[in-house]
Parts: C-alpha cells; sequence; structure tokens
C-alpha cells in the first residue's frame, strides 16, 4: 500500500499532490493519504470521489489528522 | 507544474473530471486590450472558447485540463498576468470607477486600493478575507456586504469602514466600524483586523464570525486601535489608474451570466483600444465596461458589437449575473441556463429599468450575490441521509457550515430546521450515505447592495425576503414574470 502524508498541506495543493500520486498507480491498488482537520478532510475525499476514486475508509488519528484509504478507480 | 504556485490559490477544481477554472488577477478590477485579448487566446486554446466575468471583477477562463494549468501560468505571466486568489486567503481588493473616470466619486478608490495590495502579496492565508473599496456613498459594488472590510469614499481621501459582510450561508451585513478616517487609517484598520484574526480567529474563520463570536465592540476596538501609527508598505502602481478626467461616457456590454465567447472577447478588447482608454473594467454584475467613449460614436460601436452578438446595457434590466452555475462542484441548478431564459422573457415583457437587479446562484453559497438583487435566485437540495450506508465518520458535520448535522447513536442526524439546502454534506461524504431528494430554486424578494436615494428603490444595504424554495425551472419562471409585472 502506497502512504502520502499531507498534514501541514492547503486546498487544493493537497488535492493535486493526491491525485499526481493516484495517476501513478494502478486501478485497484490502495493509498493511504494522511489529511489535517478541517478543511482538508471536508475537501480531499470529496475531490478524489468525483474523480471516479473510491474511498474505502476514513480513520480519526491520535494528534487530530485523518487518515484515508483510498482504491484508485 | 508549478505545484509551489498552485499554493496561492486561483486554480479550482469544476465538477468535470480534469477540469479547472483559472482565476486571472485584474488588478483596479481594469485590464489593459492587450492582457484581455491573452486572456480570449488562452480561453480558445485551452478552454472551451468561454470566459466568465465574475462578481468578484476579475476574469475566468473555466475548462482548462490539469495538465495545461502550468502552460496557462506561464502564457499569462508573458502578458504580465498572475493567477487571483481562491479560499481562506485575502483576496484582491475590489473597486469602482476612478475618480477621473466617475463623475459621482468623491475620492479615488484606486489610491486606497494600491496602499492594501501589499497584504494581497504578503498574505500567509488561513482566512478569508475580502476588501472593498468605492469613491462614494452610491456604492456600486455593495462593499457593506460582499467585503470582510469595506471602506466607503464620503470626502477626498476619507472613508467610513464597514466590518463583517458576506453573502453565503450565514450572510452578514458589515457594521460601521469607523467614520472619515484617511488613506492612511485605512490600511491600519486592515493591518489591525488581520493581525487579530490571525491572533485570535479560529480555524477558517472570517470577520463576520469575529463579530458574532466576541461581540461588535472588541472587534470595534481591536481594529481601530493605534489608528496614528503608520504602516510601513509599498504601494503597487495601477497601470490602467488615469492622471486625468477623462471625459466621454462609460461603454456597459451586456454579458449574461456574465459570460462572453472569446471572439466576443477579442472585439470588446478590440473596441477598448479604437474608442476607449485602451483597458476594460469588470463590474461587480458582470457586464464588460469601456471607460471614455465618445458618445457620438456609440451607434458605431453598437454595430461593430452586434457582429459578434453583443449589446450595451441601455435597454432591459441591468446585466443578469450568474456564478459558475452547473460547472461548479457546488452547483446543483444550471442557474445560467434559467438567466438566457429570464433574458428573453424580459425582452418579451419590454422591460427597459436599469435599476432592476436579477441574479442566479447554482448553490445557496449565492456567488452570483442573488440576495441583493431585486429578484435573486439560487439552487437548493434538500440532504437525506441513507441510514444503513452512514458509518458516523463525521465528516458531513464539520462539512456543515450551519451545523445543522449532528452524531446520534453513531449516525449522521440533520436538523431541517437549520439546513440551507446547500449540498456540503452531500458533497463530503466520502461513502456517498446521504442522497439529494428534491431540488430546484430558491426565490428571494427585495434585496439591494448600495444605497442610492435618487433610485426608486432607494434605501440601505438590505437582504431579500425568501418567498419560495424547491421552484422548478419552469415555476421559477412563472414567479419571475409574476415579480416583474409588480414592479
Amino acid at each position: 500500500m502506497h502512504k502520502l502524508d499531507l498534514t501541514g498541506v492547503a486546498c487544493p495543493m493537497n488535492f493535486v499532490r493526491t491525485k499526481l500520486k493516484l495517476e501513478e498507480l494502478q486501478n485497484g491498488e490502495l493509498l493511504e493519504v494522511i489529511l489535517d482537520d478541517g478543511e482538508s478532510i471536508v475537501n480531499v475525499p470529496r475531490s478524489v470521489k468525483d474523480e471516479g476514486h473510491k474511498i474505502l475508509e476514513v480513520k480519526k488519528l491520535k494528534g487530530g489528522a485523518f487518515s484515508c484509504l483510498i482504491s484508485k478507480g | 507544474m508549478d505545484l509551489e504556485q498552485l499554493k496561492r490559490g486561483g486554480v479550482v477544481k469544476l465538477k468535470e473530471k480534469d477540469q479547472f477554472s483559472v482565476w486571472v488577477r485584474a488588478v483596479c478590477c481594469n485590464m489593459d486590450a492587450v492582457k484581455f485579448r491573452k486572456v480570449a487566446e488562452l480561453a480558445e486554446r485551452y478552454g472551451r472558447g468561454i470566459i466568465l466575468l465574475t462578481t468578484r471583477q476579475f476574469p475566468i477562463i473555466p475548462f482548462v485540463h490539469f495538465n495545461d494549468l502550468e502552460a496557462v501560468q506561464r502564457e499569462l505571466k508573458e502578458v504580465n498576468l498572475m493567477l487571483d486568489r481562491c479560499g481562506a486567503r485575502v483576496r484582491n481588493s475590489d473597486v469602482c470607477y476612478d475618480s477621473n473616470i466617475c463623475p459621482l466619486a468623491v475620492t479615488n478608490p484606486l489610491t486606497l486600493g494600491e496602499k492594501l495590495d501589499e497584504f494581497w502579496q504578503k498574505d500567509p492565508g488561513g482566512h478569508k478575507i475580502k476588501t472593498s473599496i468605492v469613491g462614494c456613498p452610491k456604492q456600486c459594488t455593495s462593499p457593506r456586504v460582499l467585503s470582510d472590510i469595506g471602506f466607503v469614499g464620503v470626502a477626498p481621501g476619507r472613508f467610513d469602514v464597514y466590518v463583517g459582510g458576506r453573502l453565503g450561508l450565514r450572510p452578514f451585513i458589515g457594521e460601521k466600524m469607523a467614520e472619515g478616517l484617511n488613506e492612511e487609517e485605512c490600511v491600519r484598520v486592515v493591518k489591525n483586523l488581520l493581525d487579530f484574526i490571525h491572533r485570535s480567529g479560529r480555524e477558517g474563520e472570517r470577520s463576520a464570525d469575529l463579530i458574532n463570536r466576541l461581540g461588535a465592540e472588541q472587534v470595534r476596538q481591536e481594529i481601530t486601535k493605534d489608528l496614528a501609527e503608520k504602516v510601513d508598505y509599498k504601494p503597487y502602481a495601477c497601470d490602467t489608474k488615469q492622471s486625468e478626467k477623462i471625459g466621454g461616457t462609460i461603454l456597459r456590454i451586456r454579458a449574461t451570466a456574465g459570460e462572453v465567447t472569446s471572439a466576443q472577447a477579442q472585439t470588446i478588447a478590440d473596441i477598448a483600444e479604437k474608442y476607449g482608454k485602451g483597458f476594460i473594467h469588470f463590474a461587480v454584475r458582470g457586464s464588460a465596461e469601456i471607460p471614455g467613449v465618445k458618445e457620438a460614436l456609440i451607434a458605431e460601436i453598437k454595430s461593430e458589437l452586434a457582429k459578434v452578438g453583443l449589446g450595451i446595457l441601455d435597454s432591459g434590466i441591468d446585466n443578469l449575473q450568474s456564478c459558475f452555475g452547473e460547472y461548479c462542484t457546488n452547483g446543483i441548478v444550471d442557474s445560467r441556463g434559467l438567466l438566457k431564459k429570464i433574458e428573453k422573457l424580459i425582452a418579451r415583457l419590454g422591460l427597459n429599468d436599469r435599476d432592476i437587479k436579477i441574479s442566479a446562484a447554482g448553490c445557496p453559497n449565492t456567488c452570483a450575490i442573488s440576495p441583493i438583487s431585486d429578484i435573486g435566485f439560487w439552487g437548493v437540495i434538500e440532504p437525506i441521509v441513507a441510514m444503513e450506508k452512514c458509518n458516523g465518520c463525521g465528516i458531513c458535520a464539520k462539512a456543515c457550515k450551519v451545523n445543522a448535522i449532528e452524531l446520534k447513536d453513531g449516525k449522521a442526524v440533520i436538523d431541517y430546521k437549520k439546513c440551507k439546502w446547500c449540498m456540503d454534506c452531500i458533497n463530503a461524504c466520502p461513502f456517498e450515505s446521504i442522497a439529494g431528494g428534491k431540488r430546484g430554486y430558491a426565490v428571494a424578494v427585495g434585496g439591494r447592495g448600495g444605497y442610492s436615494p435618487a433610485d426608486r428603490r432607494g434605501g440601505e444595504t438590505r437582504l431579500g425576503k425568501v418567498v419560495a424554495e424547491f421552484l422548478s425551472e419552469a415555476e421559477a419562471l412563472e414567479l419571475a414574470e409574476k415579480l416583474l409585472e409588480e414592479i
């Protein structure tokens, strides 16, 4: 599984970096992104979903950030 | 892809996959013909041959593919254009007209605008701060409600200051915080507000939130302190500022739904050079305006405009303004399509009154400034939680700007009395657990942005009253006809 830590990265950069990473992957491969609470966790999964990928899981981590598990669609 | 540049904003994702809009900065809300022609050319080459003129008074190139963003940015730079800002950042100062152009101006809004540019240049991000400056109390660009800090020119070099303005889901009409300040004091007020919001603001808060949470008096004390202490800044030189009275008239070109094609934009640029002062002003209601035109030549200009399907605002009502409408990730309805039908309705009714303002927005964020229009439409949708699919992650509750969602027993529960029908929760849910129920148009009546005792609906800035919700497009048109007959 691939992983991308985007804590401290604001919109729209957090989405752009997620998108670029997903482009490197094959369909069905998994990517875990770590996102800040607030604007990031509200916007990034939404944009990822809009691009046709699937969100499998969202987990709150210690320290307040979120882990979001994406399957490339 | 210059990712670093993107951090500053100015590129906004659209609903379609891989499609973005590029926001082009228009310093002092003007752009010279050479630059505007470049925008038209880029819209043709990389977009879909259309340009949107926004209520924030700059052009947007929609439908640029992700892979072309870098090229567009590079080509803009060739003519000294740069991206504007979006999101939680200090925005470009909006202004009305130069006092050497507008006969009503009591002071030049551009001079203060130049001084505030520093805050745009050096913004660290985190809070949306819109500023707006008008040259007279008529307030054509509605600074009291469209900006966090609105400056209203009241005498040469003197401004009243309003703080807290915004539309959207939690609209707020700015409160008067100071009177008759000089320009250096106005710069200090902006600096004070920025310092205060970075120090005491919660994540994403705007000036209206500070007033709601801490009270107007505390905000007033914070932002009006140390007024005599001069802020050190470097003013920007607006390249379209006029050094003397230019004479002639302002040619207002109609752009229904704030949209012009690349070919039309090329013609507008040509006319600005041939008949005007070589630049275009972007007005808040989406018209493209050319100052300094000789009245005797208007008939000739009209025939040139007609060749590309353009007209001027000399009949019908004021420019019909929209936002991205259905192109936007938040878009619920085709507000642009509705306005094109309303345009036909106005022609059929034979209306002829530029004081009448109509706007239609795709969603309740009302970027098309619907609530300060005589008749304002916006799209609404009813969210419905599928309890069996909801896993209680709580992202919808974070996305909801009006706190209408609570988690009860690990499931999202929507309080429909608070809901503003905006679709944020539907969009934010990662698991498609919130579906859209009924959708349609909300209609508000009687809003106004500025103050003009001269016009027959004169009065203070006020928000329209919602008279209907969830209308179909046909019902919205029917209501528009009834309302227009009454007006």
